[in-house]
């Protein structure tokens, strides 16, 4: 009780104490912004790259293949406690060629991308292609203008797609039947194109593209919409086509020597699913590979899991700085209130008592100045943005994490640990000083005060 | 509190000190010891209020010896059972005028509401009642030394031992303040040892005693 009452009063009294409290509040709240940002880049990416993936993958191997959609591998997957969708897909590169020649260059355009061949209601089922996701506007060409709904698709449903079934389905209604339409009406199908894809090169919605796969197949195909996943490298080669198109431009559609083929099967699970565990199970049961979405693509999430983890190093070493400034204060301190703790000790009090006394005004500098970092550190997070937005400094290049504001997170763990760390730490500067003033000989200094 | 001190001796590196010193107080006796400078006044009494320790002799309070106690206990005794006043005051400036009378009682982790009413009584007997939150560096010299009477009486000690206790004040005021410590150290029985070098602070005492070549004499 004594010593929280000295050492209170000491810091409080002595403006050399404020010095010690302001370190530790600048050596917490520093951490607290560099490591809310890392911490919201790795939540961000984190969750980009799980909305792009689904929890367990059946594939032939890690690097690719094909897998047999059979009903009974099918079954197999369903009838596992934890599963709750399967949706078939398939994933190669492919050559998209344009005719498009907007800026007159004579040129034809022909790059390459990534196709994505799904079951439209599958995938959704599966709790892929977002709403939010689709008809989003880009982001890497600001300039380029959103385009009204009516102009646009829906899905793999383009415009021309959409009259041809009205008027089918105007026909059944009036008894007539659908007539057969000629060859040449038979509109080209859809596809839903990445975003960056769209607007970074010479292609708009409604436009007819060529698609070759790898096997030499190519199709016509409109166009028909656009999917922003959050992740650039994926929006600027993304094209989600039919299931059945994709097969077919990759051969894997039955005709000749295959059976139906699918590169793999995305695998939907109950939430807090333990997924290498249901992997190993499925992989049991069903004899293919199954892969977690961590195995397919964790790399990115880890290799900023680590450099958060090198940052969090840097700022535990940033904190330690503030040892010596704790240590000087508190050295000071010491020397400074010597003939104080002189006659203390002469009234009886004990030397475990003076000690206490320095050590819990350290922990209350550091505590104290913890939490005032804490504030001030989601402060300034709080405010980084809109601050970034009025003074029209992107804090991020849109062009280099996709994003031109600072991606945040205020998990409270964070300054939490940079408060353990920096009481730690200052209890250790604090140490010596205490030390030192149980040392000190009343005698001695009450002859000096004589 | 009665006090016994038999063969007490105390010497720094060539330079002998106390060489068998011998004093017996009674409870509520004031004895005043006298000296010129560097004779060991100071030296004596801090070994009879356990923060020095002897060479060798024996030191007896209430018939139970306290030299080579261990330093907590030794603590705790001072605490509880001596009072300093010193020359210099020796008050706390980062506290107030009750807070410093009360450190004695927070130090022997006693008791706050009663050190409280005790406190009052002394500082309300030597007339500070009305400066009882004023900082002490806001206090004359007379002043403080009344705080510094009220804090060594706090825990009515058995043994009070003033050093010079009027040393830096004027006649007049040392006179009052000498009148309080005297009566107040009476009024509840404590024995008072009394180090001075001034003949009228040592006419006010019981007894009479002159420290010459390390040892007491009438």
């Amino acid at each position: 009780m004594l010593s929280l009452h000295l050492g209170l009063r000491y810091l409080r009294r002595r403006r050399a104490a404020w010095l010690a409290f302001a370190a530790v509040v600048c050596t917490v709240a520093v951490p607290v912004v560099v490591m809310g940002v890392m911490q919201g880049w790795l939540e961000v990416t984190s969750r980009q790259t799980r909305a792009n993936e689904s929890d367990l993958t059946v594939a032939d191997s890690w690097y690719g293949g094909s897998v047999a959609d059979t009903p009974r591998l099918r079954a197999a997957l369903a009838a596992h406690p934890q599963v709750r969708a399967v949706a078939p897909f398939v994933s190669a590169y492919a050559l998209l060629e344009s005719s498009n020649d907007r800026q007159g260059s004579g040129r034809r355009l022909a790059i390459p991308c990534l196709l994505d061949a799904v079951h439209w209601e599958a995938d959704r089922a599966a709790g892929r292609l977002a709403p939010a996701t689709l008809h989003a506007p880009p982001v890497t060409d600001l300039n380029s203008p959103p385009v009204p709904a009516k102009q646009r698709g829906t899905g793999f449903l383009t415009p021309a797609w959409r009259d041809h079934l009205c008027l089918s389905g105007l026909g059944l209604m009036s008894g007539l039947g659908v007539l057969p339409p000629p060859p040449r009406l038979r509109p080209l199908p859809g596809v839903v194109a990445g975003r960056e894809l769209l607007y970074g090169n010479p292609i708009s919605l409604g436009d007819q593209i060529r698609l070759t796969g790898v096997t030499g197949r190519n199709q016509n195909v409109i166009v028909s919409d656009t999917i922003g996943t959050g992740i650039l490298e994926t929006d600027r080669f993304l094209v989600l086509l039919p299931l059945d198109l994709g097969q077919r431009l990759l051969d894997l559609d039955g005709r000749g020597r295959h059976s139906e083929m699918v590169t793999g099967l995305r695998v939907t699970t109950a939430p807090g699913t333990d997924l290498n565990r249901t992997a190993h199970e499925l992989n049991l049961a069903t004899g293919e590979t199954v892969l977690t979405w961590w195995q397919r693509r964790g790399q990115l999430v880890k290799s900023l899991t680590i450099q958060r983890n090198i940052l969090g190093l840097v700022m535990i070493l940033v904190q330690v700085v503030a040892v010596f400034i704790v240590y000087a204060v508190f050295s000071t301190l010491v020397a400074e209130k010597r003939h104080d703790i002189g006659v203390l000790l002469g009234l009886g009090v004990r030397r475990r008592q003076i000690a206490g006394a320095f050590l819990v005004a350290g922990a209350a500098a550091c505590l104290g100045g913890g939490l005032c970092g804490w504030v001030l550190g989601w402060l300034v997070l709080w405010g980084l943005n809109p601050a970034s937005r009025f003074f029209n400094i992107p804090l991020f290049p849109q062009d280099v994490i996709y994003t031109p504001e600072a991606p945040t997170s205020f998990d409270p763990l964070v300054p939490l640990f940079f408060i353990a760390v920096a009481t730690v730490v200052g209890l250790l500067a604090v140490a010596l000083p205490a030390w030192r003033a149980t040392r000190i000989q009343p005698v001695d200094t009450l002859r000096e005060g004589a | 509190m009665r006090l016994a001190v038999t063969g007490l001796c105390k010497s720094y590196p060539g330079l002998t000190v106390l060489s068998g010193v011998d004093l017996s107080l009674a409870a509520g006796e004031v004895v005043a010891i006298r000296g010129a400078s560097g004779t060991g006044k100071s030296t004596l009494l801090h070994c009879l209020g356990l923060l020095d320790r002897p060479d060798s002799g024996s030191i007896r309070l209430d018939g139970e010896e306290v030299t080579g106690l261990k330093p907590g206990v030794a603590a705790t005794l001072r605490a509880k059972r001596l009072g300093f006043v010193f020359q210099a005051f020796h008050l706390l400036p980062e506290f107030s005028v009750t807070e410093n009378v009360l450190m004695p009682a927070r130090a022997a982790g006693t008791s706050l509401p009663a050190a409280r009413a005790r406190a009052a009584e002394l500082l309300q007997r030597t007339g500070l009642s009305g400066r009882a939150t004023a900082s002490v560096t806001t206090l004359s010299g007379g002043e403080r030394q009344r705080v510094a009477l009220c804090r060594a009486l706090l825990m009515k000690p058995g043994l009070l031992l003033a050093d010079e206790p009027t040393g830096n004040l004027d006649p007049v005021t040392a006179g009052t303040v000498l009148d309080e410590l005297v009566s107040l150290a009476k009024q509840d029985g404590a024995a008072v040892v009394l180090v001075t070098h001034d003949p009228t602070v040592a006419a006010r005492a019981d007894r009479r005693l002159e420290l010459l070549g390390g040892r007491l004499c009438e």
